[in-house]
C-alpha cells in the first residue's frame, strides 16, 4: 500500500514537472519571439494601414490553421523598401514592403507567409537561441542561464541570428512546409516558384536584396530543391483566379 | 545535361522526336507553371522543370526569362530603408510596436469567411512534398552547364526521410 502510495505520488511529481516544462517552453519561446519581433521592429516599424495589417492577419491565421500547432499568431507588415520576412519563435511573422509590392497576387503572398509559419513551426530560429544559452552554460559553468537571461540580451542576441541567417537547410524545408501548407489552404503551388524566381532580378548589389540573399540560398538553389522534393506532383487550384481575391490583394498593395 | 531526354510539343503535351542529350546545354526560354520551355542548338521544346538543375551553371544561378520580369510594380531605389545586417545589430528594441502587433485580433471564424469569400478550396489531404537526400544539391551544383542561361538535368525524384508532419 505505501508502495502504491509512493509510486503514485511519484507519477504526479512526473505529470506535473512535465506540464510545467511545457508551460515554461511555450511561454519562454513566445518571450523570445517577442524581443526578437522587438529588435527588427527597432530597425523597420510596423506600418499604419489598419486594414492591410488586419488583411494579414487574416490570411496568416487562415494559413496558419492549416497546421496542427497551437500559437498565438501575430502577423504585420514593416516599413522598408528591403526585400525580406522574418520569423519569430512563438508565432511572430513580420513582411516587408519592400516584398510586398514585387509580389502580383494572394497566392504568392500565401507562400512568403506560409514560408515564416514554418520557420515557426520547426522552431528553427528558437533552436539557435537554445543552442547558444546551452553553449553560455557550459563556458560559464551555471547551473541554468535557460531562464536567465534579461529582455534586451535576448533582443540584441535575436539581432545577430537574422543578421547572420539560418543553415541553408532550414530554408529550405521552411520552403517545403510553407509549399505545404499553402497548398492544403487551396493556393496555388506555382505561386511559390513565381516569387523564388521573381528574386532572381535583384542579383547583384541591388541593396534592397542584399540581406536576403546573404541569409538565404540562392534562388536557382531553392528552385531546385522544391523541384527535387515534387513540387510538380501537388495538385493545382483549377478554377480561374478569383476576382474578390485580387481585389483585396489590390487594396493591400495600395495601402502601403 | 546528365540524362537523355525528349522534348514535349507543349506543356502536358505530347512527346516529340526532339531530344536532348544529356552533357549538352540548354537555355530556358520560359516556364509555365510546371514545365520549361528550353532551346539546346537551334531546337527547342518542352522539359519538365523538374528534370533540370537550375543551380547547375558556374554562375550559381540562372536567368529565366518569362516574360514576367520586365514588369510589375517595382519601384527602384538606391538604398534599403532599414532591415540591414547592421539595422538588425544596432537597432533598439521597439516594445511599443510589438504590442501594436500583438493588438491586431481575429477570430477563426472571420478566418475562415476569409478563406471562402477568397473561392479558396483546399485539396483533399495527402499533401506532402519528400525531402531530397542531403547530397542532392552538391549533386546538382556539379553540372555540367556553362553559360549563365543553361540549366542541365537534375536526377530526379528521390524520396527519403519525409518531413515530419
Amino acid at each position: 500500500m505505501t508502495t502504491g502510495k509512493h509510486l503514485l505520488s511519484c507519477c504526479a511529481l512526473a505529470f506535473l514537472m512535465l506540464c510545467s516544462n511545457s508551460v515554461t517552453a511555450q511561454s519562454d519561446e513566445e518571450r523570445v519571439g517577442r524581443a526578437a519581433a522587438a529588435q527588427v521592429l527597432g530597425a523597420a516599424r510596423l506600418i499604419n494601414s489598419e486594414s492591410s495589417q488586419q488583411y494579414l492577419k487574416l490570411l496568416g491565421e487562415y494559413l496558419a490553421s492549416k497546421s496542427d500547432a497551437a500559437y498565438k499568431w501575430r502577423f504585420g507588415a514593416i516599413e522598408s523598401d528591403a526585400i525580406n520576412a522574418f520569423a519569430m519563435p512563438g508565432g511572430y511573422v513580420l513582411v516587408s514592403t519592400g516584398l510586398l509590392k514585387i509580389l502580383e497576387n494572394e497566392d504568392e503572398l500565401a507562400f512568403v507567409l506560409a514560408h515564416e509559419i514554418a520557420h515557426v513551426l520547426r522552431r528553427h530560429h528558437y533552436q539557435v537561441v537554445m543552442r547558444q544559452r546551452l553553449a553560455e552554460q557550459a563556458s560559464k559553468g551555471l547551473q541554468s542561464v535557460v531562464q536567465g537571461d534579461d529582455i534586451s540580451k535576448l533582443a540584441s542576441a535575436s539581432g545577430q541570428i537574422y543578421a547572420r541567417g539560418l543553415d541553408k537547410g532550414a530554408e529550405f524545408e521552411a520552403d517545403r512546409l510553407g509549399v505545404e501548407i499553402m497548398t492544403r489552404a487551396g493556393y496555388d503551388p506555382v505561386a511559390a516558384l513565381n516569387v523564388i524566381e521573381r528574386l532572381l532580378r535583384f542579383r547583384g548589389n541591388d541593396p534592397r536584396a542584399e540581406l536576403l540573399f546573404a541569409t538565404h540560398p540562392s534562388p536557382a538553389e531553392r528552385l531546385d530543391m522544391l523541384f527535387q522534393s515534387g513540387i510538380d506532383k501537388l495538385p493545382r487550384p483549377r478554377s480561374e483566379a478569383n476576382a474578390d481575391r485580387q481585389a483585396r490583394f489590390k487594396r493591400l498593395i495600395q495601402g502601403l | 545535361m546528365r540524362e537523355d531526354a525528349n522534348a514535349f510539343d507543349k506543356p502536358d503535351g505530347k512527346p516529340t522526336i526532339v531530344r536532348f542529350s544529356a552533357g549538352s546545354n540548354i537555355r530556358v526560354l520560359r516556364r509555365d507553371g510546371f514545365w520549361i520551355e528550353v532551346s539546346v542548338a537551334g531546337k527547342t521544346g518542352w522539359l519538365k522543370a523538374s528534370q533540370v538543375s537550375f543551380a547547375a551553371s558556374p554562375g550559381g544561378s540562372v536567368a529565366i526569362d518569362t516574360g514576367r520580369m520586365g514588369g510589375g510594380n517595382i519601384v527602384s531605389s538606391s538604398a534599403a530603408r532599414g532591415l540591414s545586417a547592421k539595422d538588425l545589430l544596432s537597432g533598439q528594441p521597439n516594445f511599443n510596436d510589438v504590442s501594436r502587433l500583438e493588438a491586431i485580433q481575429v477570430a477563426p471564424k472571420e478566418a475562415q469567411a476569409f478563406a471562402l469569400a477568397g473561392g479558396l478550396k483546399p485539396p483533399p489531404n495527402g499533401i506532402r512534398l519528400s525531402s531530397p537526400p542531403q547530397t542532392a544539391l552538391k549533386s546538382s551544383a556539379a553540372g555540367g552547364a556553362s553559360s549563365s542561361q543553361s540549366v542541365s538535368p537534375g536526377s530526379g525524384m528521390k524520396k527519403k526521410n519525409d518531413d515530419d508532419w
